[in-house]
């Protein structure tokens, strides 16, 4: 059955940083991707979300990352296990990635945020 | 005898515990590199910094994602990217740590040393799960 939550999920748009050029075709492609499998799974499990987007951010090494967040409103153990679910699905379509789409694959780096933070929830209570 | 990176959490949950903006930036930075040591040292053998070439954090983060998963690998990326900020940016008003702590849901460096330290206990099981390192692999 479909919950007003898994609703919301399946309406919400990936928000992508377009006019910056670290952007790159290549980049908003895997993004929408991996965007589309965290999508399906918190549509199929009631996950809600409040907000998707990626960043870039470029270490002191000189790597540039690619920084996947997504916003929940339930507690960070709760979102931490929604990314722990996805473990599989993320498996399958990173063994399918091209070398070329590996190298800027394994720098998009997925951050579910559980967003209620009371401390016991904060504390993994 | 070698150091135990669990020890370098324990420090880290000490310092989160008493609350204040440096212990907590240093707090963040010892929980980074309790999991970083351990997945390094795991993946490449003890002190693999000894090496010639020492492995880059990317190098780590990618083996990680590996042997233990790309959530595992993950975690390790976000824990970092809360150390550069915690051990380079002085000005909590910066843009690089508003952002940040935008994109954890927080207000201050204690709740963002609490989310470091939430993460820490999840993530350095699936590091210490790691079959250890050979001879050859280093």
């Amino acid at each position: 059955m479909t919950t007003a939550a898994s609703r919301a999920v399946g309406e919400l748009k990936l928000e992508l940083p377009l006019d910056d050029t670290r952007f790159t075709p290549l980049v908003q492609r895997l993004a929408t991707e991996y965007w589309q499998i965290v999508q399906r799974k918190a549509e199929r499990s009631g996950f809600p979300i409040e907000r998707a987007w990626v960043t870039a951010d470029v270490d002191r090494e000189g790597v540039t990352w690619f920084p996947f967040t997504v916003q929940s409103s339930v507690t960070r153990p709760e979102a931490w296990s929604f990314h722990r679910s996805l473990h599989a699905d993320v498996a399958s379509w990173d063994e399918l990635l091209t070398p070329a789409e590996r190298a800027v694959g394994v720098r998009l780096m997925l951050w579910v945020v559980g967003l209620d933070r009371t401390r016991s929830a904060a504390n993994g209570a | 005898m070698a150091l135990d990176p669990v020890d370098l959490f324990r420090v880290a949950e000490q310092l989160t515990a008493q609350g204040g903006e440096a212990e907590c930036r240093t707090a963040i930075n010892r929980a980074y590199y309790a999991c970083h040591l351990s997945g390094r040292d795991r993946l490449l053998g003890l002190d693999a910094g000894r090496l010639a070439r020492r492995p880059s954090h990317l190098a780590v983060i990618d083996a990680v994602r590996t042997r233990a998963g790309r959530d595992a690998s993950e975690a390790l990326y976000r824990l970092k990217r809360m150390r550069e900020i915690a051990d380079y940016v002085r000005d909590s008003e910066h843009a690089e740590v508003r952002a940040l702590f935008a994109q954890q849901g927080v207000s201050d460096w204690s709740e963002l040393a609490d989310v470091a330290d939430a993460i820490t206990r999840d993530l350095l099981p699936l590091l210490q799960a790691i079959p250890a390192a050979t001879a050859q692999d280093a």
